[in-house]
């Protein structure tokens, strides 16, 4: 099996290289090939002249020495066919709505954690050259829910690009006046935004990080209340926000249609 | 008429009592300085603009006395006008104060020059202003007051008042949003606080004396522009607020990008060292196979080398520290092996492209290779060490090298058959890009080389030519290879 790893880090194609090195062959004798790349950037100039992978490792955070993150590896290795694997630090608090993301608009085989043990990652690649899909595991957390309708919690989250703006705008500033100043809307709008996105911001901090659901606003909470937690979302997850492929995304380029099992996420 | 950048001076005890006061209400939050730092930004910017827009008004004002007073006058109104000159001069020197030293070349000048640097970013009165002030009020009271200027026409006598007035408010505006008002090192005192709030009223009322028609030629102003210009002072009140909400807007910027690059450098930390130490963690915990000690020592110096290109690239502020060029990765290592040879370390050289920036690929593997291969050499008690790196080998050009070479002891016998255990997990890495490890002993020197491709389609980058563009000492015919993959 050729495998490509994603990752900003050598060591951990090396950490994955060495465990199947020393693992037993596999069935067809054929010992695991294992490449890596350091950045979608480089993924890109690979695939131009390989795309004879049958597995690809995807970190989702390449560092500060790269603009993209993992959603363009991820949409790139979809374009070239070849199935993913996220393979990143999921207990960090700020990837959770990249890894939202990255199964709600890709689809990923599965997640492993960096935090586990190497034995999983192989074990995983064990089972899927045998051609067996992997069980939900890890992914659960933030898989779209299967059958639901309506739009999922990332599209309740940001759903236009006036939104993201917003966002971004709200990954700086913290008052009424100069988050609307930067995003250039009226504060009408600003309000409205506060309104609607203070539940689904709510529900992805529940989601993603278990914070207690108890926390819930009053629906006569005021916007100025609101609008600390929000400013406070958006720093914690600045680098979704401000990610170029979720820009795209959002302006519709990958919205998927209402397909079994990608419709909508937990509620 | 008197201004000046604040009021008189005070007693050097309540100075001192003052300025005890300013530290200890100092904000722990350092707000207080970035407002006093802006405003020296500012006030510096504002203060070369004001001298040249006051040399222009003064220039222009100086027009319609010349132009139309009779020849008889002339004496005079240049002895009016020279005062004002003085102090727009001094006002430049203020302003421009590199060019203060030259100043000091003058005879005599150089108490003035000492008292010119130490009112600077204070709210006090000093010698320019007090000689623009004296000198505004004799070029004013050329066009009216108790003895103006005879024989000027009545529209002149006005554009002359206006150009004088628009002077004064130049200055006096700058006096308002100076610098000195904000300052942490010698704040203000209360009581020049306060006066500040009467700068605009003030202003006027003397505005009111100096223009009041004392003589029949200063009534031939009219009274609507006079009482216009007696007003104009209390825009003041405007500029202020608008220039403290620009300072209190710097430091709400000031602590949203503060704050932004905490966070930013608590992520590059994280994003930086979390790889690494996961990775030794893991490797640590792993139970089959057991963790080879080699490999782990050389994933822990990764981890402390990791440390320092974090401090470094948050100190440089550089976006991509894993990156540079194998000389990068020498200065980053070195600290972290120093220990090891102190004392006996005679040489370390290094050669060939070790100047190219690499790959961010290449830039690791350097920097894992390299620890291990200085590690081991100083283990054996190497005096000498020298580090050879090539983009492309002059054997297999695809492949880049890395060799390592020192005197230390020699390798045990039979390390051939049983390879060192931290070259043999390198020599499996390497062996994916069709490279690998060999180690040759030429008797005199002990040479590991390690070599390693890159993945299709990934273009490392060439070196410029050298001047010199000879090939290096290429590797001496292997007598003893422990682990072979490579060329």
């Amino acid at each position: 099996m050729r495998i490509i790893v994603v990752d900003d880090a050598v060591a951990a194609e090396d950490s994955l290289a060495l465990a199947l090195a020393t693992a037993p062959a596999p069935a067809d004798g054929r010992a695991h090939q294992v490449m890596g790349v350091r950045s979608p950037r480089e993924l890109r100039q690979l695939l131009a002249v390989d795309r004879g992978f049958q597995l690809a490792m995807v970190d989702l955070d390449f560092g500060p020495g790269s603009p993209e993150t993992g959603l363009v590896a991820l949409r790139l290795l979809d374009e070239a066919g070849i199935p993913c694997v996220v393979w990143c630090a999921d207990i960090d608090e700020n990837r959770g709505l990249l890894l939202l993301a990255a199964f709600h608009y890709f689809e990923p085989w599965a997640l492993a954690s960096k935090a586990g043990p190497i034995a999983d990652v192989t074990g995983l690649v064990a089972a899927m050259e045998q051609g067996l899909r992997p069980g939900r595991g890890l992914a659960e957390r933030y898989r779209p829910a299967r059958g639901g309708s309506g739009p999922s919690l990332l599209e309740r989250l940001v759903g236009s690009t006036t939104q993201l703006d917003i966002w971004r705008a709200l990954t700086v500033f913290s008052s009424r006046p100069e988050v609307a100043a930067r995003a250039k809307v009226a504060e009408s709008t600003l309000d409205r935004f506060l309104q609607d996105r203070y539940a689904p911001m709510r529900e992805a901090e529940h989601r993603l990080v278990g914070a207690s659901p108890d926390l819930e606003p009053r629906t006569d909470e005021r916007n100025r209340a609101r609008i600390a937690p929000l400013h406070a979302f958006a720093v914690r997850h600045a680098n979704f926000f401000r990610d170029g492929e979720v820009e795209q995304i959002v302006r519709g380029r990958y919205r998927r249609g209402p397909a079994p099992g990608t419709g909508t996420a937990a509620r | 008429m008197e201004w000046g950048r604040g009021k008189p001076r005070r007693r050097p005890a309540d100075r001192q009592a003052d300025r005890q006061a300013a530290v200890d209400a100092r904000p722990a939050d350092h707000d207080a300085d970035v407002v006093f730092e802006t405003a020296i930004h500012a006030a510096r910017t504002l203060w070369r603009w004001g001298c040249w827009v006051r040399l222009a008004l003064y220039g222009a004002a100086a027009v319609p006395a010349l132009a139309w007073s009779p020849a008889a006058g002339l004496p005079r109104i240049v002895l009016s006008l020279l005062p004002g000159a003085c102090g727009l001069a001094l006002a430049f020197g203020h302003s421009f104060s590199e060019k203060l030293p030259l100043l000091a070349r003058l005879p005599a000048a150089g108490p003035l020059v000492r008292h010119l640097l130490s009112v600077r970013e204070k709210a006090s009165v000093d010698a320019s202003g007090l000689l623009e002030g004296v000198g505004i009020l004799l070029a004013t009271w050329l066009f009216v007051g108790p003895l103006p200027l005879s024989g000027l026409p009545a529209p002149a006598r006005t554009a002359g008042v206006a150009l004088c007035i628009a002077y004064n408010w130049d200055a006096v505006l700058q006096a308002v949003i100076d610098a000195g008002w904000y300052s942490v090192t010698a704040a203000p005192t209360r009581g020049m606080r306060v006066f500040r709030w009467f700068i605009p009223p003030v202003h006027g009322l003397l505005l009111v004396a100096v223009l009041w028609p004392w003589s029949a030629a200063a009534a031939e102003v009219p009274a609507g522009f006079v009482a216009a210009l007696t007003l104009s002072p209390l825009l003041f009140y405007a500029v202020w607020a608008m220039f403290a909400a620009m300072l209190r807007a710097a430091v709400h910027t000031a602590v949203a990008q503060h704050r932004l690059a905490r966070f930013n450098s608590a992520s590059a930390v994280h994003s930086m060292l979390k790889n690494s130490v996961s990775v030794l963690a893991r490797y640590a915990e792993q139970d089959d196979p057991p963790p080879d000690l080699g490999h782990l020592r050389s994933l822990s110096r990764e981890v402390l080398v990791g440390i320092e290109e974090a401090r470094q690239a948050i100190m440089r502020a550089d976006p991509d520290s894993q990156s540079g060029s194998v000389r990068e990765v020498w200065m980053r290592l070195e600290p972290l092996i120093a220990h090891a040879w102190r004392g006996r370390h005679e040489e370390c050289e290094l050669s060939g492209d070790v100047d190219v920036r690499l790959t961010s690929t290449d830039y690791q593997r350097v920097r894992s290779l390299m620890s291990d291969l200085m590690m081991n050499a100083l283990k054996a008690q190497a005096r000498r060490v020298r580090v050879e790196f090539l983009v492309q080998d002059a054997e297999r050009p695809e492949l880049c090298l890395l060799r390592v070479s020192d005197d230390g002891e020699r390798f045990p016998p039979g390390a051939a058959r049983n390879p060192l255990t931290s070259l043999k997990v390198q020599d499996i890495l390497l062996g994916r890009y069709g490279g690998g490890i060999d180690v040759v002993d030429d008797g005199r020197w002990k040479h590991v080389a390690a070599r390693w491709g890159c993945p299709p389609g990934i273009v490392r980058p060439v070196r410029a030519a050298r001047p010199d563009d000879s090939p290096l000492d290429p590797l001496p015919d292997p007598r003893q290879r422990t682990a072979g993959k490579g060329a």
